[in-house]
This record gives C-alpha cells, structure tokens and sequence, in this order.
C-alpha cells in the first residue's frame, strides 16, 4: 500500500487470511490508501479485484464485436473510419485491463480462454443482437455514456494499477462519447426513416441499460464499496446517468420507453419503473443469448485456426487479442 | 438542410485511373477491416485497424480529387460517399484480388505484402505525376504507406522463417494470391492517352515483379517467382473494367453499399 500504511513485505509472505492484518487493511481502505500489486492484501480483496476487472476487461472485447459489425456497412467513408478507430481503441482497452487483473495474479490466457469458452462474465449490454445502424448509434451514446459514468468512478478505486490503466481508458472513452453523439445528433435531425431508427433502438437499449448500472445495493451490503473497487452505489450510478442523458434524449424529441420516467426534483432524484431483475439475471448467466454464442462461435473458430501464428510470433499462445 | 451532391464525370481516363487507384484502398480497406477485434494477435488488431482506416482515408482522398478543389464541406462529404458508395457494382475499377475474402491470417498477410509493393511502387509513379493535384496526393500518401510496408515486409520474414508450419502456409498462400494480384497491371479504359499515372498501371509490373522476384528468391521460394512472370487466371481478370466476381457483387458491394442505397440523400 502507499505510503498511509507501512510497507507489509511481499505478498506471498503470508496467505491473505490474517484477521488482524485484514482489519488494518480496510481501516486503511477507508481512509483512502490505495494498493500497490506487490503489497500484502487479503484473499478477498484479491478475488473481488480479479472477478471485477476480469469481467471490465472481457466487457471491452466483447463490447468490440456488435459494434465491429457495422464497420462494413458503415453508410459514410467518414464512419466507417471512426467505427474502426472506436473498436481499435476497445481492443486496446481490453489488453490494458487484462493486464491489471493479470497484476494481481490471474493470467491472461486463462481469463481469454474462459472467455472464448463461454465460461468468462462480461457486462450485460454486449449480449444483445445489433439490427440498425441506430444500435451503433445507441451502443456510441447510451451504452458508453453509462460506461463514462462507472469507468469515472473507478478512477477513485484502492487498486492503485487499475487507476493508473483507467486513467487513459477513460480519456479515450471520452472520444468515443463524442463519436456517439455526432451518430445520435445526425440521426435525430435526418429523415423521418432515420428518427424512427434511432426511436426503435432507443426502445431496445432502454432496459439493457437500465440493466447495466445492477439493482439498488445498499452501501453497507456491497462488497465492491466495503473492499474499496467502488465508491458509488449502483442506484447513485444510475440516477447520475439519467441526469446527464435523459434530458439529451428528450431534447432531441426521442421518446424514453418507460411512462413512469420523471425527475422529482424535491426528492432529488429520478422516478422510474424497476427493470425486471430476473430477466437480468437469465441474460448475465443463463444460456448465452442466439448472439453472444454466435460470437463466441466464431471468435473460437478463428482462435482456432490461428494457433500456429500464436506459436512463431513469440513461441506461445498470444490469444489475448481480441 | 438539403445538400447538392456533386457528380463528377466519371468516365475520362483521368477519372477512371483514379477510380482504379482509389477503388483499390477503399476495397482493401474494407477487408483490411474484418480483422479489427478478432485478429490472432494483439499487435495485428491495432495494426489491420489501422491499415483499414488508413486505406479507406486513401480512397477518400483521391475521390476527393475527382471531385476538384471548388467542391469542399459538407457537399465534398456527399460527393465522395456517391463516389465510394453510390455506384452500381460494374462502376468499381480495383482488382479482383482486393475484393477476395480474407480466408485466414496468412492469405490475408500474403495478399498484405503484394499489394503493399503495388501500392508503393504506383505512389512513386504517381508523384511523378504530370497533374499537380494527384502528385501532391500521392507524396502525402507515401509518408503513410512506409509504416505499411514495414509491416508487410516483417511478416514475409516472420512467416518464411517461422518454422516448417508457417512456412508452408505463407508459400501456399502466395501460391493463391501472386496470379492473382497481376490484376492490378491491368489498364483501364483510355489509360494510354491518360499522362496521371507515368507508365500507367501494365508500367508499374516490372517494378513490382523484379522487387518482389528478388525477395522470393531470397526466401527460396524460387518456384513462385514463375507466377509473377505468368498470366492472370481468367476469374482475376477484368477488374479494371468493371467485371468483379460474386465475391464482390455477392459479399462486398451489397454490405458495404447497403445503407447508403437504402436512404438516398440521408446524412450520416
């Protein structure tokens, strides 16, 4: 840890399951110390950080493969770039965010091989079939506006490397936001063919995203505030969400599908109808949905043919390309 | 707000040797970019991305060109989409081996290496060029395309050197694409009246034949240099003029096209 706590030796010195040394470790949690990967932490901190950056990195390359389809029927030359450029830039993230979970001792190749397998978690939005260019238009400004506001919140996170990482991711994710909104902005002021394209995406996404943020968890019950990964709650990261889009969409005359949508202003907070959890909960870990494993089908199809350029460039499986 | 999109001739000489340069990046571009997030590897993610974008903003230039200096703004955007997307199918001038599929890492890095030395060798024509607008492209484009070739030639040494396997793959994939990339020495329509490309492209094959017959030899893979000194296989010929095969009219024309068809006159 930094300077706030004394230096505790190397991390393999003890297991991570001293209560004592637990204890100090989140007294100084709270008070703001962040973690360095060489630093002696509990097994629980570990395996929290593992599973959430795990699934942050697996969320980039899997959120690269809806929006890579459309680079090819990209309806401008001027889009077709930019699209490429985005999903570039997610490929990169995803390589950088593997390599903070792979600080904290979990490889590369295992987390790549578990998520081509279909065994690896990723958010929610990325299961999710794309049918017009309005998706692109949603997964650029609803979907990586919500992810705006939960990559910002990490860059208060304890794991000192992973702020490091999202300090650039989230610059990055800034650009792409404004990718976004120019496809949203073009859209919204096109043909009527074009507004009704944007509507009905904005009707599919509506309860993904919703979705994205997770149900209401009190801070006391959240183990990722309690260990230090997150300082917000997910209902705080939602209404966050809500203030800063839904009046861009209204703006815009886009309708939002949910009739109970409003903004109590005495209460300081958005009214909205609950998603239904359940069906949350089947798309995260049920089956995988008709396309996610038609990604997965052939994202394995062309790891697998691909083996032997993995074995000449550094003499081991490289797979961690997305 | 009603933009008036320009419609330049497009079947002077001058237009159609810059369709043929300009076809050839954006088709390749447009397969260059099957690779962003699922190519083999980290590097070659970022690196087909780039090669695709890079590609794609060639062709765009050039279109930009036949669309003349007066054209600009939001009108320049609408005619090069016209240009790029708007045609009909047998409107394209690049070769038949830029619209085959990918196939696998090695196809794709073989045809890489060939159309990198094609594209090299026509930007040094090109800079040459009599018609100040295109030279002036052209110097800006060869800046680019260094990275590029530095890229292909690291892979032809990587695969020739990389074991039996890879070996194998990359001779076999040449064996494919080298007949087949004659297709870019084709001539269109009026090419010899046309003074934009010094030597025009049947000028641009010994250049490219002797550097790469030269690079194959010292791989020894002596056998494929014959390919280079063939004929192109009827199914890769005519691009030039306009014939594509079902991998272009079938696959990549109707995606590529699709929504700029679909909603004449939209903006993006």
């Amino acid at each position: 840890m930094s300077s706030t706590m004394s230096p505790t030796g190397p991390q393999h010195d003890t297991a991570g399951t001293d209560p004592a040394r637990e204890a100090a470790f989140l007294e100084a949690l709270d008070e703001g110390a962040k973690v360095e990967s060489g630093d002696w932490m509990p097994d629980t901190y570990r395996q929290l950080n593992i599973r959430f950056i795990e699934m942050h990195a697996n969320s980039e390359i899997m959120g690269a493969l809806p929006e890579r389809e459309w680079i090819a029927r990209a309806p401008t030359l001027k889009r077709k770039r930019s699209l490429a450029a985005k999903v570039q830039d997610e490929v990169g993230h995803a390589h950088l965010i593997y390599r903070v979970a792979e600080s904290l001792g979990r490889p590369r190749k295992d987390m790549y091989d578990d998520l081509i397998a279909g065994k690896g978690k990723f958010h929610n939005v990325f299961h999710y079939p794309t049918y017009s260019w309005g998706d692109v238009a949603c997964i650029g400004f609803l979907v990586d506006g919500a992810a705006i506001v939960t990559q910002r919140a990490l860059l208060e996170t304890s794991y000192a490397p992973y702020v490091r990482v999202m300090k650039r991711v989230v610059a990055e994710e800034s650009l792409h936001y404004r990718h976004g909104e120019d496809i949203l902005l073009a859209l919204a002021s096109g043909t009527d063919e074009q507004f009704e394209m944007l509507q009905e995406a904005v009707n599919r996404w509506w309860e993904p995203i919703m979705h994205f943020f997770g149900n209401d968890i009190a801070r006391e019950d959240d183990p990722s505030i309690r260990w230090g990964i997150k300082t917000r709650t997910n209902e705080e990261s939602r209404q966050e969400w809500m203030s800063t889009y839904v009046p861009k969409l209204w703006d815009l005359g886009i309708e939002t599908p949910d009739p109970a949508l409003r903004y109590d202003a005495d209460a300081g907070q958005w009214d909205y109808t609950e998603p239904d959890w359940d069906r949350l909960r089947e798309i995260v870990k049920g089956t995988p949905t008709e396309a996610t494993a038609s990604r997965l089908y052939w994202r394995q199809l062309l790891h697998r043919h691909h083996d032997w350029i993995h074995d000449i460039v550094v003499g081991e499986d490289l797979s961690t390309a997305a | 707000m009603s933009v008036t999109t320009p419609r330049p001739d497009l079947d002077t000489p001058r237009a159609q040797v810059l369709l043929a340069i300009a076809d050839d990046a954006l088709v390749t571009g447009h397969r260059a970019s099957h690779w962003t997030g699922v190519a083999p590897s980290l590097e070659e993610d970022l690196a087909f991305s780039t090669i695709a974008q890079d590609a794609i903003n060639h062709a765009d230039l050039l279109y930009q060109v036949l669309l003349g200096a007066a054209v600009s703004g939001e009108q320049q955007r609408a005619g090069v989409d016209a240009i790029g997307l708007g045609r009909e199918p047998d409107g394209y001038r690049h070769a038949i081996v830029c619209e085959r599929p990918p196939i696998d890492f090695a196809r794709t890095l073989a045809r890489h290496w060939i159309t990198t030395r094609v594209e090299v060798a026509r930007l040094d024509a090109l800079r040459r060029s009599p018609d100040a607008d295109v030279a002036a492209v052209a110097t800006k484009l060869s800046h680019e395309l260094r990275y590029h070739r530095e890229h292909a030639e690291h892979w032809f040494t990587t695969l020739h050197t990389g074991g039996a396997d890879a070996r194998e793959r990359f001779h076999t994939a040449l064996g494919h694409v080298l007949p087949e990339a004659l297709g870019f020495f084709e001539p269109v329509d009026g090419e010899d009246a046309s003074a934009i490309l010094p030597g025009g492209h049947p000028g641009l094959r010994d250049v490219v034949v002797d550097g790469a017959a030269t690079s194959l030899r010292a791989a020894g893979f002596d056998d494929l240099v014959g390919l280079l000194e063939g004929d192109l296989p009827a199914e890769a010929a005519g691009g030039r003029r306009g014939r594509h095969s079902q991998d272009f009219t079938g696959d990549v024309w109707p995606e590529m096209t699709e929504l700029h068809r679909v909603h004449p006159g939209a903006r993006w």
